[in-house]
């Protein structure tokens, strides 16, 4: 089976966590639970992770771990949330209330995301 | 009002039920807005994203709740489709078939009821997810460890009552389970089993109770809405040792799956031995341009890179032992010397004690640590897009080696990568073929659609049926469990017809539609 360290060579991966800055709020405790409980699986700075992975091929360094990213912007945020996109499910309300998705737009995309989370 | 209604529902009766289901549930957690009921489609889907949509949504919070909805439903006749927590991408997500039918989502009832340390077992609600366990037994310091399947993300009950298979040691997720309770297209509530006893003592640990067994006809079924069930757990062992047994030929298939078969019988392996290809594999942690950019299938050489780069054979066999160090050396060395006369075999393992901590998403996955590495393969195309087509069949290297031959050829003549993994358990294995397309190419698409068809054919006339399929293909599948003039399904129908005259619950789940669509 894999073998991740000859993955993480192949692919130019740090393990654990990269060192670069962090763009998402760290003070939003709502929003990065929000973070932790739905995107992290996919979007965590990891080669393991899917989302990462899949965006590492095709976006430029800066643009590939989502709480690193400034270019996120609350529209951009919302649609992938509600709609997916590639291999991104789209995720319910009954899965991330409109509270619940307010609170990740602020933490991913800056505190102007707020109140219109549907 | 919803733009699409389910057949022979008018739109004061989809009202009126709206309307209730409001009362019972609160007016935030039902509705037929475009914007809510377009959440339940299938994200995946060979066509259409949008062919497979709801006509609005219900989520209670309680058993009361349910019941009061399916009440609700049956007096105004909107179907509904029941999901867990709707994580069954590559079979349908939270889509219902029939488009216009209201999905009854069960994700607001996540309620751990229950887990016992001394039995092992946890007692949960359906929008209980493999996570929300692991993170409660690791919050309470409980030693147990589950199975889990590939993603994480999904219904410890919704997977159960899929028949879904997992990477851990009660790895037949229904079949190590129990305490089924149901609510009844009539709204009444049952209890399965030992359950069945209103005092009973033993209701989540025997699904056997007395006389005819039920439990098992709520599954992959329309005959209910199963609001509680319990999964089996194991102490965690003193000694974990995960293995590999990597074959860098691809006539290796044979002989790993053969010579793994006596380990599974006698119990020496007690989780599935799983046989993944190559390609499998790097889709879980690459993507495709990563290798190759050509049209059709990845040519030999570069699975041969693939190989080399990744440190993995063409046919990957990785299962575990579970015991102390004198058992699990005693079983890995008596492993090895079995398979190590194969040619190109290599060996690996990775040892865990209790306490360490495991980052390797397969040794996760065999301790019961749930994650979404697998998941990867959506994106293996760049445009998402995925359905499995899972054939059963002996767990025989001949009948290993004449399936993947039946479906590689088409993958090739199709021109898609063939992404592919054996389930291997004691006497049967499973055959998880992920067809991977990209969702924004009508070609693929359209090949998608027209492949699967003749693979459930192909499979078909060889004896080999599908354990689980994709919402498109449910009456196919159906079709094909064709022994003597179809004679389950008729039984199924029967029952059906009996259980749920009105045809309220999941109209077509499985190929079992009620009198009313039959005619």
């Amino acid at each position: 089976m894999l073998d991740g360290c000859k993955f993480i060579a192949a692919f130019g991966f740090a393990c654990g966590l990269a060192a670069a800055a962090q763009a998402a709020d760290p003070g939003n405790a709502a929003g990065h639970a929000v973070f932790q409980t739905w995107c992290a699986g996919c979007h965590a700075d990891s080669p393991l992770a899917p989302g990462t992975v899949a965006l590492k091929a095709v976006r430029e360094p800066d643009a590939v771990v989502l709480e690193q990213r400034t270019d996120l912007s609350p529209t951009l945020i919302r649609t992938m949330v509600r709609r997916g996109f590639g291999g991104m499910p789209s995720f319910r309300r009954v899965e991330i209330s409109a509270a619940e998705l307010d609170a990740l737009v602020a933490y991913l995309g800056g505190s102007s995301g707020a109140g219109a989370g549907q | 009002m919803s733009e699409r209604l389910p057949p022979g529902v008018t739109p004061e009766n989809f009202a009126r039920a709206f309307t209730e289901f409001r009362d019972i549930v609160g007016a935030q957690w039902a509705s037929d807005s475009q914007a809510d009921r377009e959440t339940y489609h299938d994200p995946f889907n060979a066509g259409d994203p949008l062919e497979f949509v709801a006509g609005g949504f219900v989520a209670p919070e309680n058993v009361a709740e349910v019941q009061a909805v399916v009440r609700a439903a049956g007096r105004h006749g909107v179907p509904l489709w029941p999901v867990s927590t709707g994580k069954n991408l590559a079979y349908g997500g939270a889509a219902p078939l029939v488009p216009g039918t209201v999905v009854l989502d069960l994700k607001r009832m996540r309620r751990i009821l229950e887990v016992d340390e001394d039995l092992a077992y946890a007692y949960v609600e359906p929008g209980v997810s493999f996570f929300d366990l692991y993170d409660y037994l690791r919050e309470h310091e409980i030693r147990l460890w589950m199975s889990v399947p590939g993603p994480g993300w999904g219904s410890i009950v919704g997977n159960g009552l899929e028949r879904g298979i997992g990477y851990g040691y009660f790895s037949d997720h229904f079949g190590t389970s129990a305490g089924l309770e149901v609510v009844l297209p009539n709204g009444e509530l049952m209890r399965c089993g030992m359950g069945a006893m209103a005092n009973s003592t033993s209701g989540p640990l025997l699904n056997y109770g007395y006389g005819p067994a039920v439990d098992a006809i709520f599954t992959q079924s329309n005959y209910g809405v199963v609001t509680k069930m319990s999964r089996f757990l194991i102490p965690e062992p003193e000694t974990y040792l995960s293995c590999e047994a990597n074959c860098f030929n691809d006539a290796g298939l044979e002989a790993l799956v053969d010579g793994l078969r006596r380990f599974e019988l006698d119990e020496t392996i007690r989780n599935p031995v799983v046989v993944t290809n190559v390609a499998l594999i790097a889709s879980f942690v690459s993507v495709r341009s990563q290798w190759y950019d050509g049209d059709g299938p990845l040519p030999p050489d570069v699975l041969d890179q693939i190989q080399t780069q990744l440190g993995l054979g063409r046919w990957n066999a990785s299962f575990a032992l579970y015991g102390n160090e004198v058992t699990v050396n005693d079983a890995w060395a008596r492993i090895q010397r079995a398979l190590g006369a194969i040619p190109g075999i290599e060996f690996k393992a990775r040892r865990y004690h209790p306490g360490d901590v495991i980052e390797h998403p397969r040794d996760q996955s065999q301790a019961g640590v749930p994650n979404l590495t697998e998941f990867g393969l959506a994106n293996w195309y760049g445009a998402g897009g995925h359905i499995d087509f899972s054939p059963v069949g002996p767990n025989t290297g001949e009948h290993a080696r004449k399936m993947n031959t039946l479906i590689g050829k088409r993958m090739q003549e199709f021109g898609f990568d063939h992404l592919a993994g054996f389930y291997c358990n004691t006497r049967v294995l499973r055959f998880i073929n992920t067809i991977v397309f990209r969702k924004t190419n009508p070609d693929d698409l359209k090949k998608v659609r027209e492949m699967f068809g003749l693979l459930v054919t192909d499979l078909a006339d060889s004896g080999y049926g599908e354990y689980r399929t994709h919402l498109a293909y449910m009456d196919k599948v159906a079709q094909t469990f064709d022994f003597n003039n179809h004679a389950m399904l008729r039984f199924q129908e029967l029952l059906k017809d009996a259980i749920d005259p009105q045809g309220i619950i999941a109209p077509g789940k499985s190929g079992v539609w009620p009198r009313s669509y039959r005619e």
